[in-house]
């Protein structure tokens, strides 16, 4: 948990149990944030077939959202900024030009990659 | 004496973090609920000092779970703060509209988030 600013006001040995509870439960998050990833991914799919494709937009937003809120709090702040560019793109429901889904598939390839970059750390401090 | 504060998401890992994060800096206790209803009942039986209620739910959203919690004689009075990923200008004067104690926003820093609750409710401490 690096990424965590210093507190300005919990002890040391409070900080570093809380560091440790928040490592275990961002192992334990894995499948959660995974699952999300992949319906980003059948929404980009989807959309690639049909721009216009409303089922695709909401389900892709509503990952995007919830990985927005949760991606910051276990010290991934730009994951946090990726996931909101992607619910952006999706919320409006708008027929996404092929140019934007391009863009897409990038933020959403970069999103999996420092997800996976993240937990890598993770397991070598573990180790 | 120990406060009480009851968490309605319907993210785990959100309410898992916040729950830990609440419980270790600050020491206070914690009850969670998944959804608008379960909130509904916990709040009731329960009776906790404060509500941190997620915006975004299926079934009943977090503005429909306010309204419910204030035309509740038992549970009218229990201040509540709004808890969105939604950053949008607009969305947050709708929120505060509402009448709720304060909104805070996703992602939060685990480390000061019952220091953001202690100060949006005008209590004097943490503890």
């Amino acid at each position: 948990m690096a990424d965590i600013r210093p507190p300005h006001a919990a002890p040391e040995e409070v900080t570093g149990k809380l560091h440790d509870l928040l490592a275990n439960l961002w192992s334990r998050s894995q499948q959660t944030i995974s699952d999300r990833l992949d319906v980003l991914r059948t929404a980009h799919r989807s959309l690639r077939k049909d721009p216009a494709d409303k089922a695709a937009h909401r389900a892709g937003a509503d990952a995007a959202h919830k990985l927005a809120g949760i991606l910051g709090t276990f010290g991934l702040p730009e994951g946090t900024n990726l996931a909101r560019r992607v619910e952006v793109m999706m919320e409006s429901g708008a027929p996404i030009r092929p140019f934007d889904l391009d863009t897409l598939q990038r933020t959403i390839d970069q999103l999996q990659q420092m997800i996976e970059a993240k937990s890598k750390d993770a397991g070598k401090r573990r180790a | 004496m120990k406060r009480r504060i009851l968490i309605i998401d319907d993210e785990e890992d959100i309410r898992q973090v916040a729950g830990l994060s609440l419980e270790t800096v600050a020491g206070w206790e914690v009850v969670l609920a998944n959804s608008g209803l379960q909130g509904m009942e916990r709040a009731e039986k329960e009776r906790p000092d404060a509500i941190l209620l997620d915006v975004m739910m299926p079934a009943m959203d977090g503005p429909t779970t306010f309204l419910h919690l204030q035309k509740n004689p038992s549970t009218a009075k229990i201040p509540v703060i709004l808890l969105t990923a939604k950053v949008q200008g607009s969305d947050q004067r709708r929120f505060a509209e509402l009448g709720v104690a304060g909104i805070l926003f996703k992602p939060f820093d685990p480390l000061t988030l019952s220091t953001q609750v202690s100060q949006t409710l005008g209590w004097n401490s943490t503890h």
